[in-house]
Order: C-alpha cells, then structure tokens, then sequence
C-alpha cells in the first residue's frame, strides 16, 4: 500500500472548479509496474493519490478517505474490478465516481454491467485518462 | 576516411563543394551522412531542391485512407513524440515505407507556417529528397541523424532531423517515424523517446493482430482461457505505453530521470514482444520444425503467462522443480501440450487449490518429462485428473 499526499501539482490551480472538487483517486491495479506509473502521472498532474494491488485493500483503504474517485482494474486476483465497485457503492450513501480499467475487448459492456459510467481500455493515453477521471470528478457524462 | 563526431563548418563545407563540383567529400562528412549522399547520388537526387516533391491531392487522400489503421496506431506516439520537443520549433513525422509523408504533428509555424515542413502526401525518398529523416532510416534500415547542412537539399537546412523504421509483426518495413526540430543540434532524450515510440508503435501494430488473432481463436470456441491471456500480454503493453507517455511529459531538466523511463519502456516492449510471441504460438494450431529448445526455460515462460489466470482463479502456481533440460521436438507443439496440461490443472485443482509443474531430466532413455500435478483444496473433491506427464526427446 502507498499513500501519499503530495503538493500542488503543475495542472492545480488552472480551474476553480477543479480545485473546488478534491481531486482524490483510489487506483486500484494488481500490475505494480502499471500501478506505479499512474499514480506518479497523477501526482505530476495534481490529484492526490492512493494505490491499492487488489480489491480486498481498496475496500479496506476507502473507508479512511472521504470522497474519490475509484480509478479500477476489471481483472485482478480475488475480487474483480466490478465487484469492488459494487461493494463501495453498497456502503457510501454517496455518490461514488468510478472508472473502470481493463485491456478487455468488452470493456464497455463490463462497464455497463456492473454500472460504471467511465471506462478506458487499456492501453490508454494519458490525456484520455486524465480526461475521463476529471470527467468523472465533475459527474459529467461520457462524451462531454 | 569519414569523420565521425559532427562539425557544422566542415559539413557545410561539403555541401558547398557538393553543389559547386558534384563530388562527396568523405572526410568531411560523419560515416552515415556519408553513405547517404552517396546513395543520394547515385539516384540522381538534386541537391538544389527548394522543397519536397509531393503526390497529388486525389493520390495523397487515396493514401491517407488505405495507411488509416497504420497512421491510428502511431497517432498516441506522434503525440507523444510532439509533446517531448514541444519546447522547441519542431515536427513529428510519419512516413510509409516508400518515405511518403502521412502524418505530421507539431507547432504551429512547423506544420503551417511559410517555413512548413512538408506534410502528408509529400515525397522524402533518398532519390527524390536526398538524404532525410524520412527517407534515409529506410535506406539504412535503422536510425538515422542529420543535422543541419547534412541534409542533401538546401531547403532542408534549418532542420535537425532524426528517424528511425517501423517494423510490422511480420518484420516487414512498414513505415519510418521522425522528428525535425528547428535548432542544429538533437538531443540524447528526444533520440531515446523518438527509437522508443517507433518500438511502441511496432507493438501496437503486434496489439492489433492479437486482436485479430483472438476473434480467430474465439470463432473456432478453441480459447476462453487464451482471450483472457491476452488481456494480460496487453496489460504489459499498457504498461509501456504509460511510462513512455509519462517520460514525453517530462521536461529536460529530469533528463535522466527521463532516460530511466525509457529504457523501463523499451524493456516492457521487449516483454510485450516476447509474451505475444509466446501466447501467438500457443493460439496457432501451426506445427513448427523439431528443433532443439530448453524446455524449462519454455516452461517457466509458460507459467508466466499463466500467473494472473492463475491469481484471479485462487490457485496457487509453483514451478519450483524444473530441471535444466534441453530437448528436440516442435516448440509450438510443446507449448500448446504444456499449456493445456496446466489450465486443465488449474481447472481442477479449483479456488484455494494448487498446480505444482516439474521437469525431470531421465538420462538414460534420453528423454525430459513434464509433470503437472493439481492439487484441490482440503475438502474439495477435484474436478478432474490430477496429474499429467509430458515427455520429450532430450538433445544430444
């Protein structure tokens, strides 16, 4: 598990609005490679970032974080990505934004079954990720 | 004897007496710039060009539309390409593999203004445009630099150019991608992410035919368990593809920080390459040549490739027994054998379960056995058999 908070990055304090949502993230990704790299990207970019490698510790992690975005792996060793979600959404009375993450051909209708509104297939750019969480953060729909 | 570190002076000197003379003035010329101003010359380029030579515009679109899939699959590395030289006045460049322009990405003054580099549809082959960041890498088949007066044609003078050849899955020289930067000098970080981009765009075309090759394997109800594993090959790629973008967002001041993103990139393309090899022969229903291979490195590679299947289904996979063993017999064959002796293993042993693999080398009738054994749970009846063997003519 990593969990650091890091200063205003080169992205913060472009958008009020921006600033005015916590830009929070809990990736979630059994790839620790892939897994580093992101949050490293997130950080440069300004979100605060918390990593977990599987399902069973991001549901552990969220209880202690007030509001994210849950940025997922669909496929991972225990519960899968679309299970994590569905076992987040069920205990916040919130609303709960989430992207889901897979390299699945199916990515959309993975997404659409287990209720996500975001998803990017892997592999991404990082404009489409960076993208779609803020997308996410906002409530926006896909395709604003 | 060419030369071999670059020098403006001298460069343009070789130039001037090029145009005046005809002649090549090998030493005054790096050894690569010289071999292409030699080629160049040969062809009968002019070095008096002002500009490049260009298709028409029915032909250019006709182009574009037929390299559709070949310019989407570079587009995420020219962008990626344009934002590490995004501090200079500069240009990525895609070519085909005949050195015509098909994409160009960059400031604006570079890809509009009255100094423009040339854009798609333009010719940059070494016999119509010298020696250039288009044409030459294909000439050469590999990388290829010049700066400034090492341009064959006058016009080409302001720029820094250096390309590199792309590669389809098959090895086929499909296409060159380049930068030109307005400045007479390139930079080791740009050249590291520019040779790292061509890798990714070449495993991007090898992502696409995964892609095909799992509708095949799907079609033929042959491979739930190899669509999944292929999600994971393309996982590694996606790894790749995130570190290079990250090290094309890094500004020079962390150059070497950079450096190290790139060689990370470079090294997960090659395990992309590697893994996509492997998981397209145990996909193929080809049989190959017997020819000798070490089983157990082919093992261990198998497993590999099997670790997250393996995770997601709560089975514990231990190859901890593999003996050194050299074997004849078709690779292909082999692997597809193995490969479903374990997933079969895997099935059977069942969540909380177990795959044990081992390979033991029997000398004396000449042969290496592969042995897989499952086991479930305590408690949990199997699903199946519980062992397999697997033997194999060891080499000589």
């Amino acid at each position: 598990m990593t969990r650091e908070r890091s200063g205003p990055g080169p992205s913060s304090g472009r958008d009020a609005e921006r600033t005015a949502l916590q830009r929070r993230v809990l990736l979630v990704d059994d790839d620790d490679d892939f897994r580093a790299s992101v949050a490293e990207v997130l950080r440069d970019e300004g979100w605060e970032v918390t990593t977990a490698h599987d399902g069973e510790e991001a549901l552990a992690l969220a209880r202690a974080l007030d509001e994210f975005v849950l940025l997922v792996d669909y496929r991972m060793p225990g519960l899968n990505g679309g299970e994590v979600f569905e076992q987040m959404r069920g205990r916040s009375p919130s609303r709960l934004p989430a992207v889901l993450m897979t390299a699945s051909k199916h990515v959309a209708d993975l997404a659409a079954h287990h209720g996500f509104r975001h998803h990017v297939g892997k592999p991404f750019s990082l404009d489409d990720l960076l993208g779609t969480l803020e997308l996410a953060l906002r409530g926006g729909e896909p395709g604003e | 004897m060419a030369r071999s570190p670059f020098n403006a002076d001298e460069a343009r000197e070789a130039w001037r007496r090029y145009v005046s003379t005809g002649a090549v003035a090998r030493r005054l010329l790096r050894r690569s710039t010289y071999h292409a101003w030699a080629r160049c010359h040969d062809l009968g380029a002019s070095p008096h060009l002002l500009k490049a030579e260009a298709l028409s515009v029915s032909d250019t679109e006709r182009l574009l539309a037929e390299q559709r899939e070949f310019i989407a699959a570079a587009t995420p590395f020219m962008a990626a390409l344009s934002r590490a030289a995004s501090s200079d006045r500069h240009a990525a460049m895609l070519g085909d593999g005949r050195g015509v322009v098909l994409d160009v990405v960059g400031d604006e003054a570079s890809v509009r203004g009255p100094e423009a580099v040339p854009g798609p549809g333009c010719l940059l082959a070494e016999e119509t445009a010298g020696a250039n960041g288009i044409g030459s890498p294909l000439a050469e088949q590999g990388y290829v630099e010049f700066v400034g007066p090492e341009h064959f044609i006058g016009g080409f003078h302001p720029f820094t150019c250096q390309g590199v050849p792309i590669h389809d899955p098959q090895g086929r020289t499909v296409g060159v991608i380049s930068t030109s930067v307005r400045r007479p000098a390139a930079s080791q970080r740009l050249r590291d992410i520019l040779v790292c981009a061509a890798n990714g765009i070449e495993a991007e075309l090898l992502r696409l035919r995964l892609e095909r090759d799992v509708e095949r394997v799907l079609a033929s109800g042959s491979g739930s368990s190899l669509a999944k594993l292929r999600d994971d090959v393309v996982q590694t790629y996606a790894a790749a593809r995130v570190r290079l973008e990250a090290a094309a967002r890094r500004g020079p001041a962390a150059s070497e920080y950079t450096l190290a993103l790139v060689r990370e990139a470079q090294r997960t393309i090659e395990r992309f390459r590697h893994r996509a090899a492997l998981w397209r022969d145990l996909a193929s229903d080809e049989l190959g040549m017997r020819q000798p291979f070490r089983l157990d490195q082919r093992v261990v590679e198998i497993v590999d490739l099997l670790a997250t299947d393996a995770a997601t289904r709560r089975v514990a996979l231990v190859a901890s027994m593999l003996e050194e063993a050299r074997v004849v017999a078709d690779a292909r064959a082999a692997s597809r054998e193995i490969f479903g002796a374990i997933v079969s293993a895997l099935e059977n042993a069942g969540e909380g379960g177990s795959v044990e693999i081992a390979i033991r080398l029997a000398r004396r009738e000449r042969r290496a056995v592969v042995s897989v054994s499952a086991s479930p749970a305590p408690g949990v009846a199997p699903a199946g058999p519980l062992a397999a063997q697997l033997a194999y003519e060891a080499a000589p």
